[in-house]
């Protein structure tokens, strides 16, 4: 072989490489290093990922023993290997109280909020695999006081300009009746800054604190709803804001949601497919209806695919298994797979609080490895170190820890082998 | 002219010619899986003989072993797959030229096989054994490059791979 072999090839072999090797090979030399960690290169590898199919999976509770919000990754690579699991602790470490909102997972990043437990209005974009973290800048508008607002947002991938964009939707606090225009305003990664969005806003309001967002097709989507006429009366619809062209749509829901109490409604996204629940809790029943659209933009596709009836527990899906098992938990922190057709349940013992599950698919990237802050380690062991006054309990739980970790590990083994989410 | 009827059955040869002097005859229509040289066809360069400086005879027998196998009419998907399977085995080196002539020849499947095939090769290994391969001299301090390792430890964990094939 000639004396150096030509860079294109070289970028068109390490575009293919998975990230682990190619945060080892930045050590090849200074050129290698800066090449691997250029926005190009990092675009060029992110749209290699998204021709295969998702690898992995994330996991995040808040720990009821160690009293800690813990993320777990699972890894599989072609040959169906998993990885041990990944754990890790919050980004945040120690600035949020109990857990923080998981906005979405996209390409290998986290957006996280602060907004359930804190008002210090943070956001935060997280890569746990190559452990960077970018603190989005505070937004120029809508938190002088931010009290007076809520929030809501949107994570995702904008494939046209291949740019990580948030978008942020504050509303008056308690206006509930006269829903004021809310003010929106949306991120660029490229960029860093906000800019105040200046296009059509529709009239929606969505559900403080419970919403949750859904991407799908480069849109992303809330459950909200629209006064009509006079009156308290509100209808149900899907709010949908297109990351690409940086417009607000709307989606009509199931005839059979749109007079639903909106509280009860979720967006959610399975398998490329817009997925709404639909929950009814009672005192001593709780049950989730699971629709799907079957063909993105049709309405008419909307299709009742799975219903999770669970007696007296409260619930909450997480997501649907290729083989139409439903991940949930139960009300003490028990995560279960539910079979809607012979309505069986497999619980796992996993020690976390109520709401603070949160399972979606992930993809491991090299975003951020150009922007983001290089986050101090966080895995189990040195984290304990920094808790002093904790070290005997800490010891003293190290066996059921490591207990529920391995189990952990064989459930989401299990899970993974049945099929991704 | 050629008749309608005799076109569809007539055949055409190249000839391609290696840096090291061999020379090899190939029909036209496989051939030209190779953009560069069905450009080459399509200026009236075919009547002559087809240089190729920059591929050496080893590598243009498997190059050319592979555009047969790959030519629309004579082989099936399971064979085709076989076929790629144990093309790819070949010494990392050899892969190496191949990616280099896919890329001069324009062979789009060609060049994503070997590229797919290298990045398999070297994904476990170890930075020093990638230096090797590809003829790098790092230019960091053992401090520079203590850092780097020292961001994300975990990436030089596991059974790493020291072996240059």
């Amino acid at each position: 072989m000639s004396d150096y072999y030509p860079e294109e090839l070289m970028v068109q072999i390490f575009s293919r490489l998975p990230p682990k090797s190619l945060l080892r090979f930045r050590c090849i030399s200074k050129s290698w290093n800066s090449q691997i960690s250029s926005p190009e290169f990092i675009s060029l590898h992110t749209l290699r990922i998204l021709l295969k199919p998702s690898t992995g999976t994330i996991m995040r509770y808040f720990s009821t023993i160690e009293r800690k919000e813990r993320y777990l990754i699972v890894r599989r690579d072609a040959s169906a290997y998993v990885d041990p699991v990944i754990t890790l602790g919050s980004p945040f470490s120690g600035r949020v109280r109990y857990y923080c909102r998981i906005v979405g997972v996209c390409n290998g990043v986290v957006c996280l909020s602060n907004d359930l437990f804190g008002y210090d209005n943070l956001l935060v974009l997280w890569n746990p695999r190559i452990s960077r973290c970018l603190t989005l800048s505070t937004p120029a508008h809508c938190c002088d006081n931010v009290w007076t607002y809520k929030f809501v947002f949107g994570f995702g991938f904008a494939i046209k300009m291949r740019d990580y964009k948030v978008v942020k939707v504050a509303y008056t606090h308690g206006d509930y009746q006269d829903l004021a225009p809310p003010k929106v305003e949306v991120y660029a990664l490229s960029s860093g800054i906000w800019k105040e969005f200046d296009g059509f806003i529709p009239d929606t309001g969505v559900i403080e604190y419970f919403w949750t967002q859904a991407v799908v097709c480069g849109k992303v989507h809330w459950t909200a709803y629209k006064r009509t006429g006079e009156g308290r009366r509100v209808e149900n619809l899907i709010m949908v804001f297109d990351l690409n062209d940086e417009i607000f749509q709307e989606l009509s829901l199931p005839e059979v949601l749109v007079n639903e109490i909106p509280l009860n409604l979720n967006a959610a996204e399975c398998r490329e497919l817009l997925v709404v629940y639909q929950y009814d809790i009672r005192i001593w029943s709780s049950s989730c209806s699971i629709r799907v659209m079957k063909q993105y933009g049709d309405t008419e596709s909307w299709s009742k695919e799975y219903n999770v009836a669970l007696g007296h527990e409260h619930l909450m899906v997480l997501g649907i298994s290729d083989n139409s098992e439903i991940l949930l938990t139960e009300s003490i922190g028990m995560l279960a797979l539910y079979n809607p057709e012979t309505q069986k349940k497999e619980s796992f013992c996993i020690p976390g609080t109520e709401y603070s599950f949160y399972f979606d698919t992930y993809q491991e990237s090299l975003v951020l490895l150009d922007k983001g802050v290089v986050l101090p380690p966080l895995d189990l062991p040195s984290e304990k170190t920094t808790d002093d006054d904790e070290d005997e309990e800490n010891d003293a739980e190290n066996a059921p820890q490591s207990w529920m970790h391995y189990l952990m590990h064989q459930y989401l083994t299990a899970f993974l082998g049945a099929g991704n989410i | 002219m050629a008749e309608a009827s005799s076109s569809i059955t007539e055949k055409f040869f190249l000839t391609l010619k290696s840096s090291d002097g061999d020379e090899f005859v190939l029909e036209e229509s496989i051939a030209i899986q190779s953009i560069t040289i069905k450009n080459m066809v399509e200026d009236g360069c075919s009547s002559s003989v087809i240089p190729l400086s920059k591929v050496d005879t080893e590598t243009l027998i498997k190059v050319i072993e592979y555009m047969k196998m790959h030519s629309s009419t004579s082989s099936n998907e399971e064979e085709i797959e076989n076929f790629d399977k144990k093309f790819v085995s070949n010494s990392i080196n050899t892969i190496l030229n191949i990616l280099e002539a896919a890329n001069f020849l324009d062979i789009n499947n060609l060049l994503e096989l070997c590229a797919e095939a290298v990045a398999n090769r070297i994904k476990n290994k170890t930075p020093e054994a990638v230096r090797k391969i590809f003829n790098i001299t790092s230019d960091f301090t053992p401090e520079e490059e203590a850092e780097i390792r020292n961001e994300t430890p975990w990436a030089f964990e596991g059974n790493l791979d020291h072996s240059l094939d």
